[in-house]
């Protein structure tokens, strides 16, 4: 199995990002892209080439399934691992993400110190585990 | 991973929540600003949709900061704000404006803030704490003794708490990520070494996010060291075993439910009028309910009407220094309990009242620093209030006591005849309760007498007046109700009590009560309402009890 190592994180602010980010890079090692919104997303995903793109699901301008549906339009996802962020729980909703292509999702507010380790669980299981 | 590189890494978090508390401040003093927008304004589909956004981009962060208090506040706004426009609601512009008021700089209280490995001794003063679920309250107990575990979960459910016990730390974390508790019970002496000491323990719930739920301990051991122990992990209460069941339920009424159910009340009193707005809307800015009044002479009326938690005086008025209106105001020793504050620009005054003051308790130098004379008053009003509870609140139960409640009750009254309104009052009494007494002890009749107590003000609305007038007897005040209607009320309350199971060991029991009515119309006088009402109860037993009557009602 390919290592999880590159990850673009969207989100619109600009606090959760800066916690994703000592998540994500200072506590697991891996390499992050973060975007502020998802056209900033859909300009530079492409090039980073991610193994794993965690999104925020709501966000002023493209919310999150259209940023997915964006990307999914001009590049190939199938061996991007897609994540969805949200502070809601219900399980229709995480069936509906799944429907659309997410792998899994992360509920808000996440844990610092652990994010990296569910992010881990997912990409395993975004391989077949 | 490396100790060395997690310790920086909280560092950083530290840093980052540093940074995070001046925006969530400001950003908190927005949206209060919003709240004083003209109703047109606010209704504006652009305005209601700015509200939106930002409410749910800043309850994300502020959860993700650990500030549950202020994200929950804002998750709320933000799915009013949905349903209004997303799902076709109705703009209620007052409900609208509350939530947006709530939503002070005050609020914003971090949970976690001992985590911050570089924050020494920066604790918020007091976290003043917003409201938890109104009933219903989840406890969790952490105690590996079956025997007392039990009772904690029987006594307290028919408090109607719901409670839920662990045997350890890891499944009580574990169950409050699904399920978060409104306060946590915890035995010190576990036997399970790892997790032996209280410090242990609180730093494991605050490293969970519970660190701002309020912690009760119950320990083998009554001695100071052990109390000291549980002060310096900011334990709220401590209840040495054999727990008192009635005894710790008073105890939770008074961690959970919050003191800060009311705004406070400040009363100013000021001679110049615009040094007085000044400080009212300093108050009021931070949620706290200030009358300025600028003659001192109708000071005592208006105290009686207004019932300030505390009063602040300026000193040099021309009619009466605040000293002069202080030792006046303490003659009414009921009052005694209500803090005085005085003000003044002159410095070396303010240090020979100090120094000599008998009936006030502080001195505030003008012109006044906003956080920090708001943080007195907040301090101070809240100690008052607690003492205040304590003073008039009966132990057992949490009811006003009787001399309190017959003072309530004449103040009703009073106030029904001026404004030509009906007040209803209602004498209950639990029937058969000597029985009670007599064959499962003393401690299952008070809870028996608490949970009566308890249903009563879960099941009367929040401006009923409930009071224990004797032993097993009751005195509730119901303003603006008349006979008919207190009584529908109460016979539903009956109802509910009738099936309440109580145990005693192997024995299950079920109590009831009898109650009498009267409304005020149809008396001259008080002591002629609670007469009337009494002998109406006595009709209900003679009756055979487990009944309403009304006193009216005497065939």
């Amino acid at each position: 199995m390919r290592r999880l190592q590159r990850i673009v994180h969207v989100e619109d602010d600009d606090s959760i990002r800066a916690v994703a980010k000592v998540a994500l890079e200072r506590v697991g090692n891996f390499t992050l892209l973060s975007c502020a919104s998802g056209a900033e997303a859909l300009e530079k995903t492409e090039q980073f080439a991610p193994d794993m793109i965690l999104l925020d699901v709501m966000m002023p301008g493209l919310d999150g399934p259209t940023t997915l549906k964006k990307l999914k339009e001009a590049m190939d996802l199938t061996e991007v691992a897609i994540v969805f962020m949200t502070a809601k729980v219900q399980s229709t909703e995480i069936e509906y993400y799944k429907s659309i292509g997410a792998c899994n999702v992360v509920l808000k507010p996440f844990d610092v110190m652990t994010l990296s380790e569910q992010l881990g669980q997912y990409w395993t299981e975004f391989n077949g585990e | 991973m490396a100790n060395e590189n997690e310790v920086s890494i909280q560092r950083e978090m530290a840093k980052l929540r540093g940074e995070f508390h001046n925006k969530l401040i400001s950003e908190l003093r927005e949206f209060v600003a919003y709240a004083n927008l003209p109703d047109q304004e606010i209704c504006r589909k652009d305005t209601l949709k700015k509200l939106y956004d930002a409410s749910h981009r800043l309850a994300g962060s502020a959860l993700t900061f650990g500030y549950s208090d202020s994200g929950a506040l804002l998750r709320r706004l933000e799915s009013s704000l949905d349903g209004i426009l997303n799902q076709g609601a109705e703009i209620d512009v007052i409900a609208l404006r509350k939530q947006l008021n709530v939503l002070a700089p005050a609020v914003a209280i971090p949970e976690e803030i001992d985590k911050d490995l570089d924050a020494q001794g920066s604790k918020p003063e007091e976290a003043k704490k917003v409201q938890p679920r109104a009933e219903n309250l989840l406890l969790y107990v952490l105690e590996d003794d079956p025997t007392t575990s039990n009772l904690l979960k029987i006594g307290l459910s028919s408090f109607g708490y719901y409670v839920t016990t662990f045997t350890s730390i890891a499944t009580l974390c574990e169950s409050a990520k699904k399920d978060r508790p409104d306060g946590l019970i915890v035995d010190i002496e576990r036997n399970n070494i790892a997790e032996q000491t209280l410090a242990n323990t609180t730093r494991c719930l605050r490293e969970n996010g519970m660190g701002s739920l309020p912690i009760l301990v119950v320990s083998q051991h009554d001695s100071f060291a052990e109390k000291l122990e549980a002060a310096r992990n900011s334990v709220v209460a401590f209840h040495s075993k054999p727990v008192d069941i009635p005894a710790l339920e008073s105890t939770l009424e008074f961690v959970l439910q919050p003191l800060a159910k009311s705004p406070y009340r400040v009363l100013l009193v000021d001679d110049d009028v615009y040094s007085m707005e000044h400080h009212r809307l300093m108050l009021d800015k931070w949620g706290i309910m200030a009358h300025a009044l600028s003659d001192p002479s109708k000071i005592l009326d208006l105290i009686e009407e207004f019932q300030p938690d505390l009063m602040i005086f300026d000193l040099h008025m021309p009619s009466c220094t605040g000293v002069e209106l202080a030792e006046v105001v303490r003659f009414h020793t009921h009052w005694i309990h209500i803090p005085i504050i005085f003000l003044s620009s002159e410095r070396n005054e303010g240090r020979q009242i100090s120094a000599m003051m008998t009936s006030g308790d502080d001195f505030i130098l003008k012109p006044v620093v906003e956080e920090s004379f708001v943080a007195t008053i907040i301090s101070r009003a809240q100690r008052a209030r607690q003492l205040a509870e304590l003073m008039t609140r009966d132990s057992l139960t949490g009811l006003l006591k009787h001399t309190e409640i017959k003072e309530r009750l004449g103040h009703e009254y009073a106030r029904a005849g001026r404004n030509n309104s009906i007040v209803s009052v209602a004498m209950l009494d639990i029937d058969k309760f000597k029985r009670v007494n007599d064959s499962y002890g003393h401690q299952t009749g008070d809870v028996v007498i608490a949970t009566l107590a308890h249903l009563l003000r879960r099941g009367l609305r929040t401006t009923d007046i409930i009071g224990r007038y004797g032993g097993e007897e009751y005195l509730v005040v119901l303003p603006d109700t008349d006979a008919k209607n207190a009584a529908i009320k109460l016979n539903a309350l009956r109802k509910e009590f009738e099936k309440v199971k109580f145990r005693h060991n192997a024995d299950e029991f079920n109590c009831s009560f009898s109650g009498g009515i009267c409304q005020s119309d149809q008396v001259n006088n008080v002591d002629e309402f609670v007469d009337q009402a009494d002998q109406a109860l006595y009709r209900a037993k003679e009756r055979g009890r487990n009944q309403i009557v009304e006193s009216d009602d005497t065939d």
